[in-house]
């Protein structure tokens, strides 16, 4: 069983750690956009688009890797260890 | 079955190279996408195996052992190429998408690969009956429009192999 995260804790991350982003609706996952590059796999959550889903953890371990995003910042916010 | 005998350590790292090969629809087209030497990033975390991509670095997947990992992020791949299908007008900026996509490092985690290549070159860190190849076999990606006629059968299966890189 993955660890997880509540999507809406994800989106108060953001808008603090990375402001500016876009966040874009795909069919099966969200995109992450920001500065021109795209984090492509945040996940809609085990049953699609309800509201608040659990997500797992590691895809915004991924994200926050990808994007930078320090550790000060995303820890206020999410317990991605 | 490219499974450890014995469980790995919580932070043990495998630096993994991929090459796949998808063929897809587009608005007004067929194409196929060969991705060569795309580098992937596996880690044993606590809830399991995470493969976090390098080349391209936007995505990630997990499994329950490193097999399941890959073959979640080989499908992540591909619904990734079908979402870009989705928005491109056209084959031109179906292509810049895709290369755009692959070329997008994560640079976050690439350090860490390079760290877990020179493992895998030191013995520290094997997957059993996964080959091992060098770490800077070239990368590319080619995206090329597929005429209707060179369509076979092959074309629907997925490539699964995964390699350690050294």
């Amino acid at each position: 069983m993955s660890r997880v995260v509540r999507l809406d804790d994800v989106w108060r991350m953001l808008d603090r750690c990375l402001p500016g982003h876009e966040r874009l609706p795909k069919p099966h996952r969200w995109n992450i956009r920001f500065k021109g590059r795209v984090y492509h796999e945040v996940p809609l959550g085990r049953h699609g688009t309800r509201r608040n889903p659990e997500i797992e953890s590691g895809h915004i371990r991924g994200l926050v890797k990808f994007f930078q995003i320090p550790k000060a910042c995303y820890e206020a916010f999410l317990d991605l260890s | 079955m490219m499974t450890e005998e014995i469980a790995p350590a919580i932070g043990t790292r495998y630096p993994l190279l991929f090459t796949y090969r998808d063929t897809l629809f587009g608005k007004g087209f067929i194409v196929e996408v060969q991705a060569t030497n795309g580098r992937a990033l596996c880690v044993r975390e606590a809830d399991g195996f995470w493969i976090y991509g390098i080349n391209p670095g936007g995505m990630s997947a997990f499994g329950d052992d490193p097999d399941a990992a890959h073959a979640a992020f080989r499908r992540t791949f591909s619904g990734i190429l079908v979402d870009l299908a989705g928005d491109a007008r056209g084959f031109d900026e179906f292509r810049e998408l895709v290369t755009r996509f692959f070329e997008d490092t994560n640079e976050g985690y690439e350090a860490e690969w390079r760290e877990a290549v020179e493992a895998v070159q030191r013995g520290e860190v094997s997957l059993e009956g996964v080959e091992i190849v060098p770490a800077n076999s070239p990368r590319s990606i080619g995206v090329s429009v597929k005429p209707v006629e060179q369509l076979t059968a092959q074309d629907n299966s997925a490539n699964l192999q995964y390699l350690l890189a050294a």
